[in-house]
């Protein structure tokens, strides 16, 4: 089930009517959201139900033991490896069953591992972050311990988050699964701009510049030319961020009219006049995630120079990875960490043309990771050496205008949507529940027909 | 409490409004939904009996006119 689908909308006025008649009683409310969630992933695959259950008791038994002295390692090692085993099989098994295959055929041995391709349960990264971060964050003390299997389950299923995040941290959520806040006036129409500019971000801008642009150009990255590839780059780019963060924008939405705060997923990453500035812009729930328990692990800022970049680099070049086993993933990772590391020791200092530097770099690396091959990345960056091209995309204004608002999205002040959500929030409750249902029936009435996916939701 | 029953319930008033006003037909959601064997039974009569009423009502697709006038002004191709 998509957000934005017309059965998400009746299936989220029921769980909230629901959870509403419910709120003041504990046991009830979570076994209706912990249902809902259920369901809400039952809609996709009924048979990856059993996965996430698992995965939520994996979390819960580690939990329970990591916190006595004498199975505290065995608890810690083996849940996040049987955590992370899950992972590895269903992101990379096709991968290495293709290569095998590839390896065999090459040495005359042809055999045929087609029939055993697994499919990617959808958000499988995303709740079993959580769940590690649980076991790990109990480890560490920064979480009190849950004897109740069902707030860990309904932690690491909750819906507005289970399939593309943010990822929510067991320290922020537990405790609102005991006393969330019953949504007052502000909490409504915070969530009501949340949710109406995330449904804009991805089914207006997002969605057309994918069809009008991006997928076009991906598809005959040969026949483009300097202006083309540009526009097309630049296309990605503001798609990527406006389907993400729009995504984000309406968990954070759905959650809060729920009574349940995520923390803010992106902050106008493109504004940002470092690389590490745009890491702490850019889906920060993952790169905290990072952060904690990857890079901070492996060492973190201690150690010489030469080291931390080393960190640094294996670090983004493992998230690289993350994304789906492939050399495009790969050089993506590679070189935001490489960038990040000689930035490290060669601070840029060219005042607000750090920002515009920024851009450019991010821009250019969306390429690999767009792109189908290391091919076709080439391919892309062939198109700007030309002026002339043989089929040129046509860049129709709305196009265009579409780039320009994803890029006002970036740079207009943050005061204005807070002074939005202000205002709103003095309106009569009948005013904001009727400008949620006109903006969703705009969106929808603006969008193509057809649903389009979220990039995310691949990874 | 009151304030947030006043908020679902006009989502929901607006959730039929819009139903009624617009060309899309409950029908095919629900026969997108998993089949849940008798529930499917008593839901699927309930959604037919109000889809008749609706046609009853012969009232205009406004969704879709006005879907069709915004991707006009907006020069989208379908």
């Amino acid at each position: 089930m998509l957000f934005p689908t017309l059965a998400f909308v009746l299936f989220f006025v029921v769980v909230l009517a629901l959870n509403a008649a419910v709120f003041d009683r504990g046991a009830w409310r979570k076994a209706v959201l912990l249902t809902a969630s259920y369901a809400f992933y039952a809609a996709w695959d009924v048979r990856f139900l059993a996965l996430m259950a698992g995965v939520s008791a994996t979390a819960y038994l580690g939990g329970l033991m990591v916190v006595r002295p004498q199975w505290r390692r065995l608890a810690l090692v083996g849940s996040i490896t049987v955590l992370l085993l899950i992972l590895g099989f269903f992101k990379y098994f096709n991968f290495f069953a293709l290569s095998l295959q590839q390896l065999l055929e090459a040495g005359g041995l042809g055999r045929d591992f087609t029939w055993m391709s697994v499919i990617l349960p959808v958000g499988i990264s995303f709740y079993i972050f959580q769940a590690i971060s649980y076991v790990v964050d109990m480890d560490r003390g920064h979480v009190e311990q849950r004897r109740n299997p069902i707030d860990i389950f309904l932690y690491i299923s909750f819906f507005p988050q289970l399939v593309a995040g943010p990822i929510v941290r067991a320290s922020h959520f537990l405790p609102q699964i005991d006393a969330p806040k019953r949504p007052d006036a502000n909490a409504r129409a915070e969530a009501v701009v949340l949710i109406l500019v995330g449904l804009f971000k991805k089914m207006v801008v997002a969605n057309y510049l994918s069809v009008l642009i991006v997928d076009p150009f991906y598809a005959l990255p040969d026949g483009q030319n300097l202006f083309t590839a540009t526009a097309a780059v630049l296309a990605y780019g503001i798609q990527i961020y406006c389907d993400f963060s729009g995504y984000s924008d309406i968990a954070i939405g759905v959650a809060l009219l729920l009574g349940y705060r995520f923390t803010r997923n992106f902050n106008q990453p493109y504004r940002a006049d470092s690389l590490r500035a745009f890491w702490q812009r850019w889906h920060i729930s993952l790169s905290t995630w990072i952060r904690d328990y990857l890079y901070i692990p492996l060492g973190g800022n201690h150690g010489s120079k030469a080291r931390q970049m080393l960190v640094l680099m294996t670090t983004m070049t493992l998230a690289g990875l993350w994304h789906g086993a492939g050399w495009n993933f790969l050089i993506w990772g590679a070189l935001h960490g490489a960038g990040l590391a000689l930035e490290r020791r060669w601070a840029l200092r060219l005042g607000a043309l750090n920002m515009v530097v920024v851009l450019v770099f991010v821009m250019l690396l969306w390429v690999p990771f767009r792109a189908p091959s290391f091919a076709e990345t080439l391919l892309v960056f062939e198109a700007f050496t030309r002026v002339e091209s043989y089929a040129p995309l046509t860049l129709t204004p709305f196009a265009l205008v579409l780039i320009g608002i994803g890029l006002a999205m970036n740079w207009l002040p943050l005061s204005w949507r807070d002074g939005s959500v202000r205002t709103l929030s003095k309106a009569p409750v009948i005013l904001q529940a009727g400008l949620l249902a006109l903006g969703t029936w705009l969106c929808f009435a603006v969008a193509q027909e057809g649903v389009a996916p979220f990039i995310y939701f691949q990874f | 409490m009151r304030t947030q029953f006043t908020f679902i319930l006009t989502l929901c008033f607006a959730l039929v409004l819009v139903w009624l006003t617009s060309g899309q037909r409950l029908l095919d959601w629900v026969f997108l939904m998993p089949d849940v064997g008798q529930v499917d039974d008593f839901v699927i009569a309930w959604v037919l009996a109000a889809e008749d009423w609706k046609q009853s009502l012969e009232l205009e697709d406004n969704f879709g006119q006005t879907r069709e006038w915004l991707h006009g002004i907006l020069g989208i191709n379908e």
